[in-house]
């Protein structure tokens, strides 16, 4: 080895290893340029590769590699164009070139197809035989590509040979001095075959793909920008005639007219169209095919189909039609992330049948109402008759409508709930839109709120005996989502605290726990502050009882033997929580005077009196006659000398007049007047009373002269010693006032909410500016606006009218005109 | 007579003839006796080559080399000698277990290559060593006989044995060398680096090419004549001959081809004037002249190229500093119409402004002009640069400051056919010279702007998005940054390229990228990077990336690069101090690391520089 | 007696040497892949045997050597360069740039 290592002269190895052969290129070339031409004409397997390459090899040493190039590239070319481009021209029958200027698709349908089979089928060879051979000739001539290829100046011979075949195969005019090209050709034979496979054809599929695909494979220039032949070409023509084609099928599928058939075609031409990028052309083309057949097919038409007569939604909808509503729904949201379409006539349907439900219920309270009075009367006469089953029912027809259209409306829910969870894939755009229709037909009816909290009173006295808990829960949530529509939630507020208070005070309530439960559900949806009053009602109920059993110990302890013991059951409420009707003290402005009690009641009311005022100094306790009961034993002195006790259960009210009655001597009668005077009740609630006692036939303690329906100012009262009743206890209930609100008092009650209402966006005013000092008109109005959306929605004027009364008060003042500018004084 | 050889290895089996000991014969040498065939035909062959190559050598030194052979080699004792005959079996017993051990399997293959290489003679020297004292034992002294301790350092005698540590100075002084130190089996950790430094990830073989022409460069003056060889390789052993300062006289004579069409030297500082005749005078085909340091290039060289009409295209030269302006004058208005690319370097005696008109004047078919460090070009070469409009590549790097707008006026005129633009340490530019970028520059592959505190991260961002150009190959924004050593965080309005221009920068030129220099540009933050090389980006042909001085880099980030990077082989990282512990992907070089753990194919070598 | 897919091939000499390789590590040189190429129709494709009529047999033994170097390092780290007699590198040389190696 280290002899290997002395110094001696490197030589460069023999040159001419093969000395036999010349040096020359001219000879050099003659070889290769034979043998290129052997492996276009498939007859490599005699060549050596090592030979050819050797030879190559050697040019390029000899510094002649830009000579070879150039003559690789001619041969190339006068073999594409001698050969190749022949024998391509040759395949495309004359009738393929004629197909080319009629625009007939059916013309000789079956003549064409074939003829272009077997021009693409050439192609298709001509082409996979070029790109193999000059991957060959590519291998034997990478040593010149090596070395001339390295300044990046050339393309490779590749990519030269490519180009070559595009402009002497798919640019060569099929006939000598034809102006079409072989490539034009090729783009209608394509576009031919698939306008057949649109028509429903089985087409050669793999063919049309080859063909593409060398499409793709080509470009247009040598230069790293080229844009692929297929881009630059083909696509655009693609695009062109399913445009076209798509507009056709449009109207055509609208004159058959059926919403059903048109979304089924569309959906299978969109999984066509899809499949024939995949398959047939290339997958980068699929989004801007889809796009078209969106455009055309869908975008354009999908309002007209969507209100087709007789199909269409609305007819899909009344059907229920899922399948097809889904099928609707997906092309509309193929166009239109918002699907306009079919939210307009989902949201016109709903309000329809919304409308409907309203006037229904319109109907019914209004077949109702000529009959009440009749019905009180025969109620009044018949009373005897009916037993229990008559108290399941709900009291009247108005009940029953406003519990008719919350059903009503619950089903309508419930239909499209699973629309849209089925047909919609529970769409988040279509929901909200969904609702807003629901919410637009309810408060439609002027009485929505006392509706609903009319169907919560009905269900939570009634309507949930005998249901499990589960049960209980799912109707309180439907009635709940009707109160999400509602958009005067301070209005229902009012009926809901009216009617919670009755199902209070005259322990109607079925279950506490339903109430509760009721509670913590609205709190839920509407929040705290609407529950507020609603729970302290509940809290006066509980503090209460508690009050009651202290006051009886306490009566226990210092209890005087000689007085007549009374039990006492008291509700202390808080009069700001409780309805106002409740707590009312005045009418229409006049102060209405205490009822005047009997001794011994007044006795035990000053007692009470005493007994709360001592822990709870402060405060003033008014007492509400108008909505407590009494016990009362009575004693009835039969004509036969018998006597009959009976314990009557009776309003606070009927209390006082009966024992008017005690110190009547007997057989003595009372006139309405002076009962009047004497007890000072209320006259509504004194003939409410009266007719209960003396105009109910099962509970006709008073007798009344003379005897008509009416209670007249002159009539004079008895006691009936001849009350009969198979029971020692008796309940006399008031005559109900109409449960549903008549004209009257729903005037009132509005007016009430108006003012209620100033007050809230009075308050709200405040609030806002307290924290902002100063603002715009406009930015007022609009946090105004969202503050108390929750609540009400506040009407503009209103608003207007409220900051102008706070601007005289000087709580804000005017810092602007332009723009509008207020200021908050403190 | 042919000959059929199955190489099963790349070790040949090598028997010399004439050795008393035969080990087992090979797998290899068993398969060609089977056939009749002799590996000594295959051999001799060989040495007939090297009998040739080296009958001119002296006596002397074959003498000298035959003496150094020997001492390569352990002497080992003698193993006819009157050994008793169980120790001989033991010997050979041990010899038999030595050669199945993998350590002997691992001596020989790092002995490969050298001719020499005997199985007997390696396992023979492993006994001995095996047989050694350890260190800490006793032994006596080869040659005094005196008994010592044995240490790591004890030397080993002529025969084998070991030597006290008097005997072992004498040995030395002797002149005898000491066993022949253990070559380590890979390549060294400096070379490791330098490899680093050359952008070359240190894993598998180099290819066959590069080692021959490193080879050849070695051995540059043993060369003759380099016979048929390519012009990239003439090139590339340019290249290396250039970096070994090792082009003279004698070996510009091997690169003279008459039939060649372009010389690139790189350093020709070892020329003279002649030299360069030398070379108009034997290529007269020549169409590129690249030349570096030509400082001895007078104004007769290119006289001579006039003379002669020379059809040179590409004029490349560095330092042509004793041309005077009269002679480049007259090169331009005589061969400028034919020069297709100029470029030149540090010219400080002459080649003024009106040159330079003169040049632009001539050279109107120029497509390529590089002008770096030439003193006396000022504002008025802009202007004279201006009109050459079919300028493909421009970069400039001038020495006198320039105004901004003859750049501005340079860009408006010469954009449109503009592929490559580099402008170094125009300080004064400013965002107009990117708005005019933006404008009319719509072919550009390749932008290089470096040292500047002008431009703001705002105009950067605004160049890139929008920007009708394609996406580019090569961008290099190094040093553009704000520079204000006492506010180290920047205005507030950043300057240079900070993050904003990142981002639109990668959202440009992402797809296509594949060289990216921002190194010193030192405000893109944290997140940009975060945001640029998040999970689901992917750069895929970005091959060189030099975040050097970039202090938010930190491991996380550049496993984020790794990531999005799949095609990286070099990342420069120079002091970017957080990075401290990496996983760097094979073939990725990281340059510029301190005292990072870098762990590649889990291999941990631990770097100190 | 080697067929297009035969799992090693056969390297001639200009000289007559035979060299006889795994498909692969010949196919390490670009050239000799593309020579042996299945898809090509070339006769060094269909019968598995390359005659290198460029190379001389002490050559093409150091290219066979290269290529189990080669093979043998690809995977490792730091890997020195393969030994070359200078007398050899430039025949060798030449041998590379031919082999594309």
């Amino acid at each position: 080895m280290a002899a290997m290592r002395a110094r001696h002269k490197i030589r460069a190895p023999r040159r001419g290893l093969n000395a036999a052969k010349t040096d020359d290129f001219d000879s050099l070339w003659t070889v290769l340029s034979s043998s290129l031409t052997e492996i276009h004409t498939k007859n490599a397997s005699t060549l050596s590769f090592e030979e050819l390459y050797r030879n190559a090899y050697r040019i390029v040493l000899m510094m002649r590699g830009d000579d070879l190039y150039e003559s690789v590239k001619k041969l190339e070319k006068d073999w594409l164009r001698d050969t190749v481009q022949k024998r391509i021209t040759d395949s495309i029958s004359s009738s393929l070139v004629r197909a080319q200027e009629s625009t007939d698709i059916q013309d000789q349908s079956e003549e064409r197809r074939a003829a272009g089979e077997k021009f693409m089928g050439v192609l298709k060879e001509a082409w996979e035989d070029h790109q193999l051979c000059m991957g060959m000739i590519t291998d034997v001539l990478m040593y010149m590509d090596r070395i001339i290829s390295t300044d990046k100046s050339k393309p490779s011979i590749y990519i030269v040979s490519m180009g070559l075949f595009r402009d002497y195969v798919l640019r060569a005019p099929v006939r000598p001095d034809s102006p079409i090209t072989v490539a034009d050709v090729l783009e209608s034979t394509v576009l031919f075959m698939i306008s057949l496979e649109r028509v429903g054809h089985i087409i050669e599929r793999p063919l049309i793909r080859h063909c593409i695909s060398m499409l793709e494979g080509l470009y247009e220039s040598e230069k790293e920008e080229g844009e692929k032949l297929y881009l630059s070409t083909f696509e655009p023509a693609f695009i062109k005639t399913s445009k076209e084609f798509y507009q056709a099928e449009g109207r055509r599928l609208l004159e058959i007219g059926d919403a059903t058939t048109f979304c089924r075609i569309s959906s299978q031409r969109i999984t066509e169209e899809q499949e024939r990028c995949l398959s047939t052309l290339a997958m980068m083309t699929e989004p801007k095919v889809l796009e078209v057949l969106d455009n055309e097919l869908i975008r354009k038409n999908i309002d007209e189909v969507v209100m087709l007569e007789g199909t269409g939604v609305r007819h899909m909808l009344d059907h229920n039609l899922l399948e097809g509503l889904r099928s609707v729904y997906s092309l509309n949201a193929r166009v239109d992330p918002k699907k306009d379409s079919l939210a307009r006539v989902v949201n016109k349907r709903i309000v329809e049948l919304g409308k409907e439900i309203n006037a229904s219920s319109i109907v019914v309270a209004q077949a109702a109402q000529p009959t009440k009075d009749a019905k009180d009367a025969k109620d009044a006469g018949t009373e005897k008759k009916e037993k229990g089953k008559e108290k399941e029912k709900p009291v009247n027809q108005q009940t029953l409508s406003a519990i008719q259209w919350v059903d009503d409306i619950l089903a309508l829910k419930r239909q499209f709930d699973t629309v849209w969870e089925q047909s919609f894939l529970s769409d988040q755009g279509l929901q909200s839109s969904i609702m807003a229709s629901f919410a637009n037909f309810i408060n439609m009816n002027p009485r929505s709120s006392e509706y609903l909290s009319l169907f919560f009173d009905e269900n939570l006295k009634k309507g949930i005996k005998g249901k499990t808990e589960s049960e209980v829960d799912t109707l309180l949530d439907n009635g709940i989502t009707l109160l999400r529509y509602i958009k005067d939630k301070d209005l229902f507020e009012t009926y809901y605290k009216k009617h919670l208070s009755r199902r209070l005070l005259m322990k109607r309530s079925a279950s506490t726990d339903a109430e509760r439960q009721m509670i913590s559900k609205m709190k839920m949806e509407v929040g705290n502050q609407f529950t507020q009053r609603i729970e302290a009602m509940f809290k006066d109920m509980t503090v209460s009882e508690d009050l009651t059993a202290n006051y009886k110990s306490h009566i226990a302890r210092s209890a005087d033997p000689d007085q007549k013991p009374v039990d006492l059951e008291i509700n202390v409420l808080t009069s700001t929580m409780w309805p106002m009707e409740i707590m009312a003290n005045t009418k229409d402005g006049v102060v209405q005077l205490p009822c005047i009690f009997p001794r011994e009641i007044e006795n035990l009311k000053q007692s009470f009196e005493k007994f709360y005022l001592d822990k709870h100094s402060g405060r003033k306790l008014s007492w509400q006659a108008g909505m407590g009961t009494a016990d009362i034993r009575a004693t009835f002195k039969r004509s036969n000398g018998k006597v009959q006790k009976h314990e009557i259960n009776v309003s606070t009210y009927m209390m006082v007049i009966l024992l008017l009655f005690n110190d009547l001597p007997d057989g003595k009668s009372l006139s309405f007047e002076e009962i009047e005077e004497r007890t000072r009740i209320p006259k509504n609630d004194l003939i409410r009373n009266l007719q209960s006692l003396a105009l109910v036939a099962k509970t006709r303690i008073l007798r009344k002269s003379p005897m008509s329906r009416e209670i007249n100012p002159a009539d004079r009262f008895s006691f009936n010693h001849e009350f009969q009743s198979p029971f020692v206890k008796v309940r006399i209930g008031v005559v109900a006032g109409a449960k549903v609100e008549d004209q009257e008092q729903r005037k009132e009650t509005e007016k009430k909410m108006a003012d209620e209402r100033g007050g809230s966006i009075e308050a709200a005013i405040v609030r806002i500016m307290k924290q902002r000092k100063k603002l715009t008109h406009s930015q007022l109005m609009t946090e105004t606006l969202t503050q108390l959306s929750t609540r009400f929605v506040p009407d503009v004027s209103m608003v207007k009218k409220r900051i102008e009364s706070l601007i005289d008060r000087e709580y804000l003042e005017r810092l602007s005109e332009e723009p509008p500018t207020y200021g908050y004084v403190a | 007579m042919r000959f059929r050889v199955i190489l099963t290895s790349c070790f040949r089996a090598d028997r010399r003839s004439g050795r008393n000991i035969r080990g087992p014969h090979s797998a290899l040498t068993d398969f060609l006796a089977s056939n009749n065939i002799s590996a000594a035909q295959i051999r001799d062959e060989y040495d007939r080559r090297v009998a040739d190559a080296t009958r001119q050598a002296a006596e002397e030194e074959e003498a000298a080399t035959l003496d150094r052979e020997e001492a390569e080699y352990e002497p080992t004792p003698d193993p006819e000698s009157p050994e008793d005959k169980s120790k001989k079996r033991k010997r050979q017993q041990a010899i038999e277990k030595i050669k199945k051990s993998k350590e002997f399997a691992r001596r020989k293959a790092r002995r490969t290559g050298e001719p020499d290489d005997d199985d007997d003679a390696l396992a023979n020297t492993m006994i001995s060593e095996k047989q050694r004292p350890n260190p800490g034992q006793l032994d006596n002294c080869e040659i005094c006989g005196k008994r010592f301790t044995v240490t790591a350092y004890s030397k080993t005698g002529p025969s084998g044995g070991l030597l006290c540590a008097d005997c072992s100075k004498k040995h030395v002084d002797g002149g005898k060398k000491g066993p022949v130190k253990k070559r380590s089996s890979g390549i060294g950790r400096r070379k490791n680096q330098s490899n680093l430094l050359d952008g070359m990830a240190s894993h598998g073989t180099q290819s066959l090419l590069e080692t021959c022409i490193k080879k050849v460069a070695d051995n540059i003056d043993d060369v003759e004549e380099f016979g048929d060889l390519p012009p990239p390789v003439m090139h590339r052993l340019s290249q290396i001959l250039s970096r070994k300062r090792a082009v003279t006289s004698k070996t510009l004579d091997l690169f003279l081809r008459p039939s060649h069409r372009e010389i690139n030297i790189y350093d020709c500082a070892r020329l003279d004037t002649d030299d360069y005749h030398k070379i108009l005078a034997s290529m007269p085909r020549l169409t590129r002249l690249n030349l570096r340091f030509v400082t001895p290039m007078k104004d007769r060289v290119f006289q001579y190229m006039i003379d002669r009409d020379m059809n040179i295209q590409d004029l490349h030269l560095d330092s042509p500093n004793l041309v005077t302006d009269d002679c480049w004058r007259q090169v331009f208005t005589e061969l400028g119409p034919r020069l297709q690319s100029l470029k030149l370097w540090n010219i400080d005696s002459a080649f003024d402004d009106e040159t330079m008109q003169i040049m632009c004047k001539s050279c109107t078919g120029l497509r390529r002009l590089k002008l770096k460090y030439l003193w006396k070009i000022g504002d008025k070469a802009l202007e004279s640069i201006a009109t050459l409009k079919n300028l493909e590549h421009l970069s400039l790097h001038f020495s006198q400051e320039t105004n901004p707008e003859p750049l501005l006026q340079v860009i408006t005129e010469v954009a449109p056919k503009l592929r490559s633009l580099s402008l170094e340490e125009f300080r004064l530019a400013d965002d107009r010279l990117l708005q005019h970028i933006h404008e009319h520059c719509h072919h550009l592959s390749k932008l290089r702007i470096t040292k500047n505190d002008l431009f703001t991260d705002k105009e950067l961002a605004a160049l890139f998005r929008g920007w009708s150009n394609p996406a580019l190959r090569f961008v290099d924004f190094n040093n553009l940054r704000d520079v204000d050593m006492s506010n180290p965080a920047g205005p507030p309005e950043p300057v240079g390229l900070a993050s904003d221009g990142f981002i639109a920068l990668m959202e440009h030129s992402g797809s296509k990228i594949e060289t990216l220099n921002i190194a010193s540009c030192r405000h893109i933050s944290h997140a940009a990077y975060e945001e640029v090389f998040s999970e689901h980006k992917r750069y895929p042909e970005l091959k060189y990336l030099d975040i050097a001085f970039q202090g938010v880099v930190d491991d996380y980030l550049a496993q984020c690069i790794f990531r999005c990077c799949p095609a990286l082989t070099r990342l420069v990282v120079f002091g970017c101090f957080k990075i401290r512990d990496l996983r760097v992907p094979k073939g990725v070089a990281v340059i510029g690391t301190m005292g990072a753990k870098l762990k590649v194919d889990g291999i941990t070598q631990k770097e100190i520089v | 007696m080697a067929d297009s897919t035969s799992e090693y091939v056969t390297l001639v000499s200009c000289d007559g040497f035979e060299f006889i390789l795994p498909r692969s590590t010949a196919c390490i040189s670009g050239t000799i892949r593309r020579m042996l190429d299945p898809a090509s129709k070339f006769s060094e494709a269909l019968t598995g045997r390359c005659v290198l009529e460029t190379l001389t047999g002490v050559v093409l033994e150091k290219v066979c050597e290269y290529f189990f170097y080669n093979e043998k390092h690809k995977d490792q780290a730091n890997v020195p360069d393969m030994d070359i007699p200078p007398e050899l590198c430039l025949e060798l040389l030449m041998a590379a740039d031919y082999l594309d190696t």
